[in-house]
Order: structure tokens, then sequence, then C-alpha cells
């Protein structure tokens, strides 16, 4: 479209020629763009106006027409301008932060609070003075969002604003407050937050945050707010409760003990929330009926599991109810549809197991269930059954596992398999006259196969030896596991052979166990065999030779290995880089600083172990390097390792970084290396 | 033997990030921080079952094992919740019922054939839903119907074939529906003239290219979906949804999403109980200039 078109289409009636007017304006050059622009941020259909955002949001700053963009949100008469400028102004953030200073004190009183908004959005630390100043003057709709927007930035010093607004003689400036600092999280100490209490205005929002002052003084409080009506109240006292519980142990007790004399309406209340609240009030309600032992709620606990999973504190209230918990999750497997049993069981058994002792009748309970959904038509719960069994099976549970094995897929193999590992710890006998005479073939070789290794026994070999024969490619590769633990000149050659099995899974694995077997003087004889496969078609194997290689210690793989850092293949390159920093090659330097420069993180991380484990004086910069990768693993990684090296380039190569460095995590890094490095930031 | 190991190591931030950006990257879902725990619980039996020792280590096996891809759809299998029932946000079916067939008879009357489609249909209770309500309005006899179902779970497209599904599908369906099920014994089975004209397909909705497949499409159900995506993926899928759809065709969302900051290329259809998307009738493209890669 041409500059002419675009102009007429704007005009046209039909909002979809208007719209894709304004989305080829993108392409345009001119100083008449930003003027269209600013018309499409007034269209009167969203469709338009948001388009015309999403193509100002690139071309804003270089059009300069970020002061139009205030005087947009100044204006009165068009709403759909007003709220194009301000959203537009919100996401170009800190690019903006500068133009909407200067405004601040001069945009007209109806407006600041729009500048102020727009200021938030760039999470920008600087623009905090203007912010609180903003909070303390006379219009509290300004204040409430200058609060607002500080609880949008964070940070110790947003937090100290807001908490200084606790006091403020302004119920609304105060509620503002107190609700950022529940955004954020804040801890807010006792005293700050006990007079809140009796605000009515604010005490709802108060009581949001007192679970996390860790005090027992808060206990009172947000139990008495249980017995309210409104649901925003209780679920705020729940959720505080449910803080309070994991604070202090003696605040923890306290709740506790108060927990288990809930009455039967506040639990109904409860249960209502863990049915029907949001996310993380159920989370809370959760682990706070745990805490009460309220056993009418164990559905729905079962049910919250298998709709987002339980938090650790959850497990941890199940667990502390104890045996009744699991009694009660017992209980409900038979009343529960199928796609719910599983979830029941496992958390049934996964409690009982972590118990201190459990009583014999709740043993034999356990054992009954476990068995009769051993052979239920749903798969995951014949899985969940058998795993559940694991810690409780006897010698008579053997055969069925093994034959229920031997007729099931590969998931409920390994369910059996890891049953019967566990049972043969206690009954090896049993275990062992019952898988002699399985057939080590199928979904359930491997399985077999492994606890046939784990069993030991004199008929190992020749069992593995068959079992290389089996059909079955998992099978295959668990014999070469279980023969690399053999005598290796002994296995040598059948291990070798496995490097021509038909599937790359077992060739890979037989390539990894060439890396580590040893004749009788511990001399590797793998070599020659890995080297050949380093030619093979699959990068796989290539990739496991190149690393199994490395395990060798034999300096013959050294030149082989330095010609594969360079493959376009990144498994092998960075099987190569591990191979030669296990061989302790030391002349990798130009290779190094190469695989730097590779497309795939993982080579660089690689390359980057290799260069802080060979060291050297020029490492620190090279491994400086990564700090600009574009990735944020590889500066984590590259951060780690400079904390490690006393070194003050490494230091000022860290210290350099945090002021740039985005990502949070790598952030944290940087900081634990600077103070190894003896520096607090 | 590491086989049956239960002694993973938890599951450290780094290696969470590591694994939720490559599953990002790959199908769109994005697993908030907070559900870090759910994550390690269920990848775990996965990290078991496939003999390594760590996350990190399963996060080289997605990366570089020759098996990569099909590992990848298991994890996702096991990391998205994939329930579904019959009949779900009735409202909104009603709506499309009463609402939107009529108008897709008009759109469609032409060529005399109706095509739906059901992005990310888990195990295919919402294909056969809409095949009743196609059927039950009685619009579209001796039209070529077909709808078709796509998820990214080869084992959910097995069990949305077998059409064979127990009680708790059922949880929301309206006794005159009843009619169209037949009680087997391992469940009820959809009746075979619905089933006949619903069909399935394995593959990714970030994957446009196979999303080809389906062709030209009258409307587009993908509800629940777009919520496990980050914004980046959405954007992707419903550019898809775009280019598959006719001008004037229909995309329904469920009800607590919304394409407010994802695309401004539908219009918003306003029926009497309920807000649905529609694909301009001017649309003058299949791509608009927002979605042309410069």
């Amino acid at each position: 479209m041409t500059l002419q078109e675009i102009r007429t289409a704007l005009t046209s009636v039909d909002a979809e020629v208007r719209r894709q007017a304004v989305a080829d304006i993108e392409a345009m050059e001119g100083k008449e763009i930003g003027a269209l622009l600013l018309a499409a941020l007034g269209d009167e259909d969203w469709r338009v106006r948001k388009e015309a955002v999403n193509v100002a949001r690139k071309q804003a700053v270089r059009l300069d027409i970020l002061p139009d963009l205030v005087d947009a949100i100044c204006q009165e008469e068009n709403f759909g301008l007003r709220n194009a400028a301000l959203e537009l102004l919100e996401e170009l953030g800190t690019r903006a932060a500068e133009v909407l200073l200067d405004a601040l004190p001069q945009v007209p009183d109806y407006a600041r609070k729009f500048v102020v908004e727009a200021l938030a959005c760039g999470g920008d630390e600087r623009v905090i003075p203007a912010l609180v100043n903003a909070a303390n003057q006379g219009d509290s709709i300004v204040a409430a969002a200058a609060l607002d927007a500080l609880s949008a930035i964070g940070g110790t010093e947003a937090e100290l604003a807001l908490r200084a607004q606790l006091v403020s003689p302004d119920s609304f400036h105060r509620m503002a407050a107190i609700d950022g600092l529940n955004r954020l999280g804040a801890i807010v100490p006792w005293e700050e937050l006990a007079p809140l209490l009796t605000d009515r205005l604010v005490r709802r929002v108060a009581l949001a945050a007192i679970g996390r002052c860790g005090r027992v003084e808060a206990a009172e409080p947000l139990f008495q707010a249980l017995s309210e009506k409104s649901t925003y109240v209780i679920s705020a006292a729940v959720v505080g409760l449910a803080q309070l519980s994991s604070g202090p142990r003696e605040v923890a007790q306290e709740v506790a003990n108060r927990l288990s004399d809930l009455s039967q309406e506040i639990r109904r209340r409860l249960r209502f929330l863990l049915a029907k609240g949001s996310k993380d009030v159920q989370q809370s309600t959760a682990y706070v009926l745990c805490l009460a032992r309220d056993r009418e709620s164990i559905f729905d606990i079962v049910e919250l599991s298998v709709s987002y999973g339980l938090s650790p504190s959850i497990m941890a209230g199940l667990q502390q109810w104890g045996q009744g918990a699991v009694r009660e999750l017992l209980d409900v497997v038979s009343r529960i549809p199928d796609s719910r049993r599983p979830a029941a069981i496992e958390l049934a058994c996964e409690i009982s197991r972590k118990l201190p002792s459990v009583d014999s009748e709740l043993v034999s309970k356990i054992r009954s269930i476990m068995r009769a959904s051993m052979v239920a038509k749903d798969e995951d719960v014949v899985i969940a059954a058998i795993r559940g069994l694991s810690e409780w099976s006897e010698a008579r549970d053997a055969e069925t596992l093994v034959k229920i094995a031997e007729t099931s897929g590969e998931d409920i193999a390994i369910a059996c398999g890891k049953t019967l590992l566990a049972l043969a710890q206690r009954e090896p006998a049993a275990v062992e006259s019952a898988v002699r005479s399985a057939k080590l073939d199928g979904p359930a070789g491997a399985s077999l196969v492994t606890l046939l290794v784990a069993l030991g026994g004199p008929n190992r070999f020749q069992a593995l030896e068959e079992a290389l024969n089996a059909q079955d490619a998992a099978t295959r590769k668990a014999a070469l596991l279980g023969l690399a633990e053999l005598d290796g000149s002994k296995v040598a050659d059948l291990i070798t052979f496995a490097l021509a099995d038909e599937s790359v899974d077992v060739q890979m694995t037989a390539a990894a166990v060439l890396g580590r077997l040893r004749d009788e003087d511990g001399r590797a004889i793998g070599t020659d065999s890995l080297l050949l496969a380093l030619t093979g078609e699959s990068s796989g194997v290539r990739a496991a030779a190149a690393q199994a290689l490395g395990e060798t210690g034999d300096q013959r793989a050294i030149e082989p290995l330095r010609n594969l850092v360079r493959s376009t293949d990144q498994d092998v390159a960075v099987a190569a880089i591990k191979g030669l920093r296990k061989l302790g090659e030391v002349a990798l330097d130009e290779l190094l600083l190469e695989a730097l420069g590779h497309e795939d993180e993982e080579v660089v991380k690689q390359a980057l172990l290799s260069i802080a484990e060979i060291g050297g004086s020029r490492a620190i910069s090279r491994i400086s390097m990564g700090l600009e990768h574009a990735a944020w693993d590889v500066r984590q990684l590259a951060a780690n390792l400079l904390g490690g090296l006393s070194d003050r380039a490494a230091a000022d190569a860290l210290r350099t970084r945090l002021d740039t460095e985005p990502d949070e995590l790598v952030r944290v890094t940087i900081k634990q290396a600077l103070s190894k490095h003896g520096e607090i930031t | 033997m590491v086989l049956f190991s239960n002694n993973i190591p938890p599951m450290r931030i780094e290696e969470f990030r590591l694994l939720n950006g490559f599953i990002n990257r790959f199908c769109g879902i994005k697993i908030d921080d907070d559900m870090r725990f759910v994550a390690e619980r269920k990848l775990s039996e996965r990290v078991s079952a496939l003999g390594l020792s760590s996350f990190g280590d399963y996060y080289h096996y997605l990366r570089y094992h020759p098996d990569k891809k099909a590992e990848l759809e298991r994890a996702v299998d096991v990391l998205t919740t994939n329930e579904t029932y019959f009949f779900r946000e009735f409202s909104q079916l009603v709506a499309f019922r009463d609402e939107v067939l009529p108008r897709l008879r008009e759109l469609a009357a032409r060529k005399r054939s109706l095509t739906i489609w059901s992005a990310g249909c888990s195990s295919g209770e919402e294909v056969y839903t809409l095949a009743i309500l196609i059927s039950q309005s009685g619009l579209f006899k001796n039209w070529d119907v077909r709808i078709f179902g796509n998820d990214i779970s080869r084992r959910v497209i097995q069990n949305a074939r077998r059409a064979i599904y127990s009680a708790s599908s059922f949880r929301a369906t309206p006794a005159e529906y009843e009619c169209y099920f037949i009680d087997t014994p391992e469940g009820k089975m959809v009746d075979p003239s619905v089933r006949s004209m619903c069909h399935f397909g394995h593959f990714n909705l970030l994957d446009d290219a196979r999303a080809v497949m389906v062709g030209r499409v009258e409307a587009i159900f993908c509800r629940n979906v777009l919520i496990y995506f980050d914004q980046t993926a959405r954007k992707n899928v419903i550019q898809t949804f775009y280019q598959r759809l006719c001008p004037g065709g229909y995309l329904m969302l469920g009800h607590s999403e919304s394409l407010l900051h994802d695309s401004t290329a539908f219009e918003l259809a306003h029926l009497l109980s309920d807000l649905v998307y529609r694909k301009p009738l001017s649309a003058r493209s299949l791509f608009p200039p927002e979605m042309v890669k410069r």
C-alpha cells in the first residue's frame, strides 16, 4: 500500500479495512506516519486502536510521539484514544519514564493518575521518589495509584515507602498500601499490622498480610475471621493460617491445636473453599483441613491432586495427620471414579511410607486394597497399586507380580520390577524363585533382567547372554547394563557386537558400557571398538562413543575427539568436549574458543567447563565471554565458574555484568559469585 | 540398577527452567514457577523409567537422544491435564447450535459442506459433542459434515478414536442427549452415526505445517487450551486459526479466554447468550498484514 492508499483506507467505513491499513503503516517511512498512528489510536473501533498500539509500540520512540501520547492521556474527549495512549505508554516502560517524570508535575489533576500508572509499568526504581511524592499529595486517587505503582515496582525501597503509608491518616492510603504489600508478599511486623485490624475499612486487606508475620498473636484474628460471612475474608484467613502453620514451630503448634477444635460450620465453609476457591486458596485450604484432620475433605484433596497436584505443605499436613489420613484415603479408593483412584492410592501409600510406624491392622488394609486394585481394568490404577504395595509386599506377592509383569505393558512391568526389587530386600528366595522361570523378553523383559542382575546369583551370565537375543530392544539394553557389571574380558566381545544392534538405543548403551570395561589389569578394552563407532551413521551413537572414549583414559582417543569438537551435530560436539575433559586434554585452547561460538548452548557450556578446568591466564577473559551469551543458563554457568576463580578480573567481569543482567536467577548467581570474592552486593 | 531408581534428586530450579523452556518451545505449554513440584512429581516417573539419574540428564535426553521426539510427547502427556467431558460449557454450545450453526449454513450453502476443527481435543468428548449438536440441529442433512479433532498426545487420540467413555465424561450431559450413546461392558460408546462425522489426528498446534491438514474450516473450537500457553505460542496458534478459517468463520474460546492481547484480526460477534470471535468477511487474504513475517 502507498501512503496515499493508507490515508484513504483509514477513512473507510469498514473497520477491517482501517485495521489492515494501520497494520500496513509499520512498513512506511516519513514524517506523516506519527500523525496517522495517533489518529488511529483514537479510532472508534477497538481492533483498529489495538492494531495502532501494536504498530506504535515498535515505532513510538523513533517517531518521537511520546509527548503526544502524554497529551492524549490528558485530553477528556476521546476515551478510546486516552486508553490506547495509556496502554502504549505502559508497554513502553522505561523508555517512556523520562517523558512521564517530566510531565508528572505539569499535567492536570485528573490526568496525574494515568501518568502514575504508566510510570509503574517500567519497573524502574528511579521513579520511586516521584511516586512517594505523588502518594503524599492531597488527591487520594493519585495517591492510591502511586501506592499501586510502588507495589508493581517492588524492591526494598518500595516496600519501605508502602509501610510508611500504613500509619497514614487516610484509610484509603492505608488500604492501598497494605494491598500493595500483599501483592509483594512482604513480611510486615505484627506491631505495624495490629492497629489495622481495628480499622473496619482496612481490616479485610490486612488479614491477608498477618499470616506472613509469623507471630502467634496473628492466630486469633485469623480464627475469628473464619466465622465471617464474606468468602473473601475467609479465604484471606485460611491463606494466613496456612502461612502461620508453615512458620515457627511454636506458632504452628498453636494453630494446629486450635484447628483440631474447628466447629462443623467452619469446616463446612472451608470445604466449600477447597472445592470452589482459586488455585492458591484451594492449596492453603487443603493444608489447613489436613491439619484440622477433616475426614470429609479427603475426596476434594484427591480431586485437587488430580487437577493441580498437592503442594509440599499439603503432603506435610497429610503426614502430620498420620495413619488417620491413610485410612481416609484408602476408604475413598472404592468410592471414587477410576480416574481418581490412582491419585488416592498413591497418596495413601506415599503417606504411609513416610510414617514412623504403621499398625498391623492398617498394613493389612493397605495390602488388601492394593492386591484388589492390581487386577483392575484401568492401567493407571494397576500401576498405582503395584507401586503402593512396594513397601508392604509379602513373599506370596512375588509370583503374582511376575505374572502381571509378563502379561502387561512396559509401564506396569517397570512398576512390578520396582516392587519386586523392594520385596527382594526382605524375601530374596521368593523373588528369585518367581523370576527364575520368567521369560526375559517383551515389555517386562527389561524390568525382569534388571531384577535378575540385582538379585545376583551364579546363572546371571547365561541368562544375560540369552537376553541379548531378546526381540525387545529395552531387554537387550538392560542385558548390556547387566553384563557391564561382570568380568570385562568375558563380556567384551558380546558388548562390542551389540554396536551392530538394529536399535540405536542398544548401540548407544553398548558404547557407553564399552568405555567402562576393563581387563584384569585395569586396562580399557573398548577403545578400538569405540573409535570405530565414531564413524557410525547415528549421531546418537557417535556421541555416546565420544563420551565413552573419555572414560577409557586412552590417549589414542584425543585426536579423533578433537576433530569432533567442530561437529555440526550438537550432541556429538558436546560429547567430544566431555570426552576430552575426562581425558585431561590440555591442548584444547583454540578449539574451545571456537566452541564458545557454537550455536548450541550446551556445547558452549561444555566449553566453559573445560576452559575453567584447564585454567591458565586466558581462562577468565574467555569465561567472561559466557556472561554475554543470549542463553540464561550459559550466563549462569559462566558466573558460577568466575565465582570460583580468585582473581580481581573475574570479580570485575561479574560486577559489570550485574548492572545489565536482566534474569533474576542469573543475578542471584552473580551476587553469590561476587560474595565468594568477598564482595557484598 | 538405575531403571528402578527411586532416589532421583529433587528438581533444581535451573533444571526446571531448562525443561520448562524446552517443552515450551516444543508445544507452547508453560508451567508456572509455583507448579515446579507438580512437574517434579510427574516427570520423575519418566526419569526413572528411562534409567536416568537426574532431571538434568532428562533434559539432555529430550534434546539429544534419538528417541527425543517420542519422549517429548510423553513428557507433555504426563504434564498436561487431559481431562474433559461431554457438553462442557453448555451455554456456549447452545449458542453455537441455535445461532452459529444457522449462520454457517448460509455461509457454506453453495458448497454444502461443513468442516469444524476442535483444536486440542484431548480424548474426543468435544468432537463428538459437536457432531451430536450438528446432527440434532437437522440443518445439514445430506451435507458433507466433518469434525476434525487434534491433540499432541497420541494416547488421548487413541482413546478418542475408541469412542468409549466412563461415567466422569458424562457429568454434564443433559438427559436429552443420552440417546446418542450405546451401553457397552466397558462404558458408553458414541453412536456410529455420530462417529462417522468425526476424525482425529495427532499433531502439535504450534506445527502450522501439519495444521494445514485440516483444510479450510467454518468454525474452530479451542476451549481451555490456550490458557496453558505463553503469549508467543498463543499468538502463533491464533495465526494458524486465522489461516484455517474461511472469512466469516467462527472461533470459539473458553469462557475465561480472550484474544484481547493476542490478535486484532478477529472481530467480536455478539450472540444472544455469548460472545465469540469471527474472521471478518472482508478479510482480504489468508494472511493479514500483522501475520506476514517481515
